[in-house]
């Protein structure tokens, strides 16, 4: 693929929709191209600019307090003093506290009135640091549990794909078909789940397609053109499993695979390989 | 959020922000204020943070808002990408793109990652989709003003929604789908039955013309 050809990628991938293995691939060539570099940069300040054609909604004013006073709970991650040093703590950040230590010692008028002025440094200090340690204690649980959350999502999906296949490998009326290619390689395992209406592809030795190209399979139904039941790629290994949904209505006689450009083709534009033919239902 | 009079036609191109004083009334500054603000929250500076947000606050929870459509949730999205941005300013690169971007990204990516954690974008998008006068369904309704609630609109974002308006509804349409509801162009085809080489090429020209269209923003704040 000519440089030319993978800036197509820069607008869906500015706008974050390139597929996963789409993305993958850009951004290994991200990192070799300036110019497809300094298009995405352009093109992700016009999707940038986007933010601001949502309707305009007012945050609710203690939203600023809250991020500052967040901001002020995990500045000591890079500037708090250590134990050794509490009194170097600004006061300004925790009048609070330190109002409500000066109250509680100085009511007792036994003490020096320096003496509880550093007490009630060092209760503030102590209580401020208690204090920012449990903000930033509750800031860092929060964050560990939205990448908890995310984490979860993502093995959630994984889980639900090899589900998917699982069942379309295993379910009772599902035909399956074992093609080789012309050469000496390729090979193709088909499980056709017709009342699903997906298709697993299970390939073997069968190189990845070139950059910028993809594998596509077709549906073709007798006596229609193709119809494109998406693309895959293979690994490095030349294997790929994939299961791709039937469009509603078809009624496959034949599926075949096409090396076409990166995203697929409307129609198949090199010879089919992998042809695999099925009864009807 | 606080909200001021545009000093100059200029500076509301740059950003639909909160636009402070001091600021200088040259356009081409705003950006590098921007980027200089950021600097000053990387080296600790809570008021920078503060003045960050006065100006970037309405803008990011817009946005929340438009994709969680919950005021409680958008407030934890901003509420978190201003967390981030406090612990992460240093990442912040004005090579690989404007503040806005930048902010729009971690509050975008932020308010995705929780609807989707509540398996609910499906429904956040059907509800937030309206039907136009042309029967085309978009994702963002066009956007009424209130003029009475003193809105920061500027004339940058005045512009983003005209160029969106003025783009073909099918091209909108998938655009709107990508950025705010964080589909691919594949899942995109699929939710609309539409060729994913259509959705493909109609992202692009949607996107081209943006890009077009917007060219006095983005030269601003290149």
């Amino acid at each position: 693929m000519s440089d030319h050809a993978w800036l197509e990628h820069a607008a869906p991938y500015a706008l974050g929709a390139l597929d996963e293995n789409e993305r993958a691939s850009f951004e290994a060539h991200l990192a070799t191209c300036d110019v497809c570099t300094a298009e995405v940069r352009e093109l992700r300040n016009v999707a940038g600019l986007l933010a601001t054609a949502a309707p305009n909604v007012g945050p609710p004013p203690r939203l600023r307090e809250r991020i500052l006073a967040d901001a002020r709970s995990v500045r000591p991650i890079s500037t708090a003093p250590t134990d050794a040093s509490p009194v170097t703590t600004s006061p300004a950040r925790e009048p609070r506290e330190h109002r409500g230590a000066s109250r509680s010692t100085s009511g007792r008028g036994a003490l020096a009135p320096w003496l509880a002025a550093a007490a009630a440094v060092a209760l503030a200090a102590y209580f401020g640091q208690q204090y920012r340690g449990e903000r930033h204690e509750r800031l860092a649980a929060q964050h560990a549990l939205a990448a908890a959350r995310v984490a979860i999502d993502s093995t959630t999906t994984a889980v639900a794909r090899r589900d998917s296949i699982i069942a379309s490998l295993t379910a009772p009326d599902v035909q399956t078909v074992t093609v080789s290619g012309s050469g000496p390689s390729p090979s193709a395992r088909y499980f056709l789940d017709r009342r699903a209406g997906r298709i697993v592809i299970a390939a073997n030795s069968l190189p990845p397609a070139a950059s910028g190209r993809t594998y596509q399979l077709w549906g073709i139904q007798t006596g229609r053109p193709p119809v494109s039941l998406g693309t895959f790629n293979t690994d490095s290994s030349g294997r790929a499993l994939t299961t791709l949904a039937i469009p509603a209505g078809l009624r496959i006689a034949v599926t075949a695979v096409t090396d076409e450009p990166s995203g697929g083709s409307a129609q198949p534009t090199t010879t089919p390989f992998l042809a695999a033919t099925w009864k009807s239902e | 959020m606080r909200l001021v009079e545009p000093r100059s036609n200029l500076f509301a191109a740059k950003v639909a922000l909160h636009v402070s004083e001091e600021m200088s009334t040259h356009p081409a500054e705003v950006p590098s204020r921007d980027a200089a603000l950021v600097a000053q929250v990387a080296d600790g500076d809570e008021r920078a943070l503060g003045a960050l947000y006065d100006r970037c606050g309405g803008m990011a929870f817009s946005l929340a808002f438009a994709i969680v459509g919950e005021h409680a949730d958008a407030e934890e999205v901003v509420a978190d990408a201003f967390a981030q941005i406090w612990r992460s300013a240093s990442g912040f690169d004005p090579a690989r793109g404007s503040v806005v971007a930048w902010l729009g990204t971690i509050v975008r990516t932020r308010a995705l990652d929780l609807v989707r954690s509540r398996k609910r974008r499906a429904r956040v998008l059907e509800e937030a989709a309206v039907v136009t006068d042309a029967g085309e369904t978009l994702v963002l309704a066009p956007s009424a003003e209130s003029p009475d609630r003193g809105t920061e609109v500027t004339e940058a974002s005045a512009l983003v929604r005209k160029s969106l308006a003025e783009l073909p509804p099918p091209q909108r349409r998938v655009i709107e789908l990508a950025y705010f509801g964080g589909l691919s162009q594949s899942e995109i085809s699929a939710l609309l039955s539409e060729p994913l080489g259509t959705v493909k090429t109609r992202m692009r020209a949607g996107m081209e013309k943006l890009r077009q269209a917007l060219r006095p923003v983005l030269e601003a704040g290149a």
